[in-house]
Formats: structure tokens, sequence, C-alpha cells
């Protein structure tokens, strides 16, 4: 009780470290009339936008730009009509449509497939620690 | 003139894909159309579009067919008294198609192999397109200056170079109407058409090493020793 009664009498004097701290993070100034809601909203949006960063153009991210700027490319100089017979229809299709799809219908199965041999080898393994 | 007129009819033994239009198709028909369009990648598609009365109707697909051997199934529409019918036929590639050293059409695309410093690749296309007259009769060939072909042809970019000059353009493809009345038929066409992808990459690589070079000049600056 008597130490707390000398802290509100004689409150502790400011360190070097609680000054430098205090340089770091200075106090904000505040108009008195509060803002309206545009200026409000506006400065959400900036604070949103401050937080975007442009990534640094150095090698590695140059090699995965020209990997994407490839790819457009060839996706774009491929789409053209390829003609598809499916029993006893025939339709007209990009062929980078056909292309991309027959890459993610491939992946698909390897996936299922590799997922399939996962689960089979687990039911193994618990079998056998049964 | 790019055209001649023989005076001789004949039927060629075999009637290439691409060559061959049969004069009554034209004479029994309201319209016939011919569109060959070239792809990018030297795809193609040939389309017959013909019109037709409909009391013509069994006669003007049997000379459709003579004209479209190995075209597509055909698809038939009916619209005021007439019909329309559309056969196509989608060669993956037109050029190896017509690779034969007789065949009646060709196509060759200078690329960036051929030219590897020019921004354009160009297309260059040339048919020979006959109109036989095997069996028809004189009287039947009295109006074949009335009888047209209108030839279509499509090209990637920009069309720069038709031979005969083409009678319009529509929506950047050369029209040429051919009359009935000349068997034979010489058809070029030069277009080009930007390599922006090239272009594209040859900016992004050339940017970059821009970039790295101003940014190394700056560091090298700033990091330059001062007299104090």
């Amino acid at each position: 009780m008597a130490d707390e009664l000398d802290d509100l009498q004689y409150p502790a004097q400011e360190t070097e470290q609680d000054i430098e701290e205090q340089a770091l993070h200075p106090a904000k100034a505040v108009p008195a009339r509060k803002p309206g809601w545009l200026a409000r909203l506006g400065e959400r949006i900036s604070n949103q936008i401050a937080r975007v960063g442009l990534p640094e153009w150095n090698l590695r991210s140059f090699l995965y730009g020209l990997g994407l700027l490839v790819a457009v490319i060839l996706i774009a100089r491929n789409w053209v009509d390829v003609r598809l017979d499916v029993l006893v229809w025939r339709f007209d299709v990009p062929k980078s449509v056909v292309i991309i799809a027959a890459i993610l219908l491939g992946a698909g199965l390897v996936r299922a497939w590799d997922a399939y041999h996962s689960r089979r080898a687990a039911r193994a393994a618990q079998s056998e620690e049964a | 003139m790019a055209y001649e007129r023989q005076a001789t009819y004949r039927r060629p033994s075999v009637i290439a894909m691409l060559a061959a239009v049969p004069y009554l198709l034209l004479s029994a028909s309201q319209s016939v159309q011919l569109t060959t369009t070239i792809n990018l990648d030297g795809s193609g598609l040939r389309q017959y579009t013909v019109s037709f009365d409909q009391a013509r109707d069994p006669e003007v697909p049997k000379y459709l067919r003579e004209a479209t051997r190995g075209f597509d199934r055909p698809r038939r529409r009916k619209e005021a008294g007439r019909v329309v019918i559309t056969r196509d036929w989608r060669p993956a590639n037109l050029a190896k198609a017509v690779a034969a050293p007789d065949a009646a059409a060709s196509l060759q695309i200078t690329d960036i192999i051929q030219k590897p410093f020019d921004v354009f690749t160009e297309y260059h296309w040339s048919e020979q397109l006959e109109i036989y007259r095997e069996t028809a009769t004189p009287i039947e060939t009295v109006g074949e200056e009335i009888a047209t072909l209108s030839y279509k042809l499509n090209m990637p970019g920009k069309i720069v170079k038709t031979r005969p000059n083409a009678d319009s353009f529509e929506e950047g493809a050369a029209v040429w109407e051919l009359s009935a009345n000349v068997d034979r038929y010489t058809l070029e066409a030069t277009s080009r058409r930007l390599r922006w992808g090239y272009l594209l990459l040859l900016l992004y690589v050339v940017g970059f090493v821009v970039f790295q070079v101003v940014g190394y000049g700056t560091r090298l600056v700033r990091n330059r020793p001062r007299k104090i």
C-alpha cells in the first residue's frame, strides 16, 4: 500500500530506453473534427493499397514471368479450331482448350491414382498393426 | 492475266479436293460460295455453301457431293422455299494436304525460321480452281456468264496482295466473283501478320536487362566513397 502511494506521488523517471521507444512511435496529431465517411473510406482504401508491395524483379521472378508470358503466347497462337469426332457428333473446339483439357485430365487421373494407392497403403498398414 | 480459257473440256481422273467445281452445280443453284480459311498454324477450313430452289433438291446435292468428296457430313436448312446446304472439311495441316507436286493449291508460310529479323510472318496462298463441264449440254452452258462462284479467302493478319485483284473485301477476307465462262482460275493472295508474341518476349527480356543495368549503376553511384 505504501509503495502504491509512493508511485502516485513520485511517478517513475523516464529512462533513455523509454525516450527511444517514444521516438520510434511519435504521437499522432488528430484534428478536432471527426473525419466524414468519405475521408474514412479513402483512408481505408489507401491503407489497403499501401499494403500492396510489388515483387522484386530478380532473376527468379524474371524466369517466372517469362514462363507465364510464353504460356500465354502459346495459348493465343494455338487458339484455332480443331474438329473433334465423338461417335456420331462433330464439333469444333479451340486447340488450346483441347490441350489444356488433356493436361488437366491427365493430372487428375494421376492424382486420383496416387490418392487411391495412398489409401490402400494406409489400410494395409492399419491391418498389419491390428 | 492470271486466268485462261481452254477450248477443250476435260474432267480430271481424280477430282482434287481443293480444285474442281462442277459447272452444273453453279448453273442449278441460286448461289454458290466457296470459303477457304487459313489459320495461324497452317490448318484450314474449306466450306461450300450452296443455296438452291427446293424443286432442285435431289439434283444439286448430287453435284455438291462431286465437288466435296471427303468432306464432312453436310448440314442443311430450309428457308423461304429454298434449301441451303453447307459442307466443310477441316484439315489439320492445309499445306501438307496439298503437298503433292501436281497439287492444285499451295500454302507457303514465311515464319521466324526463314526470316528471323522480320517483324511480320507472311502467308502466301495459291490455288488453281477448275470449273468442269463434262456432262453439261450446250443448252445448259448458254448461261455460263451469269453462273458465278463466289470465292472467299480468309487469311491470318491482313491481306496485302491478291492476284487477280479481289472484287471486294468482307471483314478482311478477299472475295472473288468467278464467272463460269472460264475453265480455270489461278488465285493467289499474300497476307502479313505481326509477330506480336516474339516482340513481347523481346521487350520483356530487354526490359529486364535494362532494369538490372540501371539498378547496378544506381547502386554503384550510391555506394561510391565520398570525399569528406
